[in-house]
């Protein structure tokens, strides 16, 4: 592939081939960037950043292999710093803006927002490198039972997500290092905001509707 | 009527003599401290030697001595009274003392006491020999035996056999859990016996405790359905987690599909209006067909990649030639750990090695196999410190029971050992 030197090299991580398509197409068809490598996992993207020089990273959250792009980006970020990356997801997973915050990924971007020809994701990843962060200002509110996401407290969350792996309320206590007591009272409050009739129709909707993933 | 008189003070300290004989007696039981004693047998021989005296009084009332005739007079005919009086004042030690017993038997514990302590508690309890014969047994055990054997403990041995043969026609179920007998009558009640080894005045003695369970008994039971079932419901959550990552990956191609047939329709429009009117740009249509037609190309779906797969495009990417002799693992646990082993490898051999070849021997020595990782760079300058991808790799490998080792010298080695699983 001959390589521009004028333009920004761009890694995307996708292990879905229509959408790595399409993130390909739109790069391709940028003057401001182009494409080095189109992986299908995260768990390999570092190999790459040791091995090449990339500028910016578009890189999925879940991968059907297990890999996550939160952890691929967090290690990404130790060994190379000024590698740009944009972390992309269709899952309303709350915790997912605040761990991108936390490891220094450069900017967020949903999914859903695929644009027409002037895509939403293509001014992303030009004002990223352009040196702005660029973060949706929530998650996308999504409903759960008779509740919306935003209604739930972080704590809330926190103890979702445990009780969806089919957790106990001790063993979430143990978990969370708070004691049972506040457990059962979280998830009581959850309860009585969703109109839920017991803990498992929680969990069950909480993960289907993506409001908490819980990673292998 | 002064002899009426004498003769019912002789009868009245006759009956304080025996009195007084029974009270030495039980100070003398309860072993009492000895001014009691004392006290019981100055009452006792004073009373004794006053009874004596009335009944010689009695016997020889028309002596004529003088030490006789004087006491004889005294009584008989000045004053007949003080014989009944004197009586009344003995009353008084006697009183006390009965007062004292009384007293200290309702203060001080004594066999009976126990006896009748333990007949109310509503646990059974059962003391017996080596040879059967029993030493106590209270209220409570006695009516669980006739419950279960129709008849009372007569002999712990026998009892303890028999309980433990749980014959079949006893009216219960019996049953052994955590040392402990369990016997379940039909009607719900349970009982836990539990026996252990005791001494009594350096002889063994075998206690048996019965305890009522019911309520207990039930509530596990109850308990243990009801964690069965959320143990269901947890394997199910467990299940739907690994099918959830699924689905919404189906539903992302989806909506791509979706967006894709969309522009596809929009092409066709467009098309359809450049043909018919002949409005629309010739060359910005053919542009949006080929993108479209790409697309469409790469839309069924994908077969899904192996973890190795992408690991070893990963290695031909960068230039390093993997050479495998052995079989790669299978298990899903195991795979993660020599795939992310594979790509530290990758790293370190172009990295800090400078080599463009990674061997993986995988050998199997009986009980455990072992992936040991080199390269065909330069030997490390110093010894390989574990921080980030190696830190990672280790805490990986022991979590799924394995063990790591990195060799520094000669030359670089990452050696991996992972038990074999059965099945």
């Amino acid at each position: 592939m001959a390589i521009n030197p004028d333009k920004a090299k761009v890694m995307v991580v996708e292990d879905q081939t229509m959408p790595r398509e399409l993130f390909r197409l739109i790069i391709e068809q940028s003057e401001q960037f182009e494409l080095s490598y189109a992986l299908d996992s995260a768990s390999v993207a570092h190999i790459y950043c040791d091995r090449y020089h990339i500028d910016l990273i578009v890189m999925d959250v879940v991968m059907g292999d297990g890999s996550n792009g939160l952890d691929a980006a967090e290690r990404i970020k130790i060994s190379h710093p000024e590698i740009r990356i944009i972390i992309v997801t269709s899952m309303p997973e709350v915790s997912y803006l605040d761990r991108a915050r936390s490891i220094g990924v450069d900017s967020f971007w949903y999914k859903e927002n695929w644009g027409g020809e002037n895509s939403e994701l293509l001014r992303v990843m030009e004002r990223t490198m352009a040196g702005e962060s660029v973060y949706p200002e929530d998650t996308p509110v999504i409903s759960i039972g008779m509740a919306k996401s935003i209604e739930f407290t972080p704590s809330e969350i926190t103890v979702l997500r445990e009780l969806t792996k089919g957790l106990s309320n001790n063993e979430i206590a143990d978990a969370l290092f708070i004691s049972p007591a506040t457990v059962k009272t979280h998830i009581s409050n959850m309860l009585s905001k969703t109109g839920f009739a017991n803990r498992t129709e929680l969990a069950i909707r909480a993960r289907t509707t993506g409001l908490v993933i819980v990673d292998a | 009527m002064n002899l009426l008189l004498i003769r019912a003070g002789a009868l009245i300290s006759t009956i304080l003599f025996f009195a007084a004989v029974y009270i030495l007696i039980v100070v003398l039981r309860q072993k009492r401290d000895s001014i009691y004693i004392a006290f019981a047998c100055i009452t006792m021989i004073f009373t004794y030697l006053y009874a004596q005296a009335l009944y010689v009084v009695l016997k020889q009332n028309n002596l004529e001595e003088s030490s006789a005739a004087n006491f004889k007079s005294l009584l008989l005919e000045r004053y007949p009274y003080v014989t009944l009086i004197f009586d009344l004042i003995l009353l008084i030690p006697y009183g006390l003392l009965f007062s004292n017993i009384r007293n200290w038997r309702e203060k001080h514990i004594t066999p009976m006491s126990i006896k009748a302590g333990l007949d109310t508690l509503p646990d059974g309890l059962l003391y017996y020999y080596e040879n059967g014969s029993v030493k106590l047994v209270n209220h409570a055990m006695n009516e669980i035996s006739i419950r279960i054997f129709g008849r009372p403990v007569t002999n712990g041995v026998d009892f303890a056999d028999a309980l433990a043969a749980g014959d079949e026609d006893l009216p219960c179920t019996v049953a052994y859990e955590s040392d402990h007998r369990i016997v379940s009558f039909p009607n719900g009640d349970v009982y836990a016996f539990e026996s252990s080894a005791r001494e009594l005045g350096g002889y063994p003695i075998t206690e048996m405790i019965c305890f009522n369970v019911t309520d207990e008994y039930h509530l596990i039971q109850e308990l243990q359905s009801r964690n069965d079932d959320l143990k269901e419901q947890r394997r199910r959550l467990i299940n739907l987690n690994d099918s959830v990552i699924e689905m919404t990956i189906d539903r992302e191609i989806l909506d791509t599909r979706i967006r894709i047939h969309d522009d596809l329709g929009k092409s066709l429009a467009a098309t359809r209006y450049y043909i018919t009117a002949g409005m629309g740009d010739r060359d910005t249509l053919l542009g949006l067909w080929r993108t479209n037609l790409r697309l469409l190309k790469h839309e069924e779906t994908p077969v899904r990649r192996s973890g190795y797969s992408s690991v070893l495009k990963a290695a031909s990417d960068v230039g390093v030639r993997v050479l495998i002799s052995g079989e790669l693992p299978t298990d899903p646990e195991y795979s993660k750990v020599i795939e992310t082993a594979l790509g530290e490898c990758i790293t370190n051999t172009f990295r800090h090695a400078g080599g463009d070849e990674l061997n993986l021997a995988i050998t199997d020595d009986g009980k455990d196999m072992m992936y040991t990782f080199s390269n065909n760079g330069e030997p490390p300058a110093e010894d390989v410190k574990e921080t980030g991808g190696l830190k990672y790799l280790r805490r990986l490998t022991e979590r799924v029971g394995g063990s790591m080792e990195v060799i520094s010298r000669p030359k670089f080695e990452l050696r991996i050992r992972l038990f074999k699983k059965s099945g």
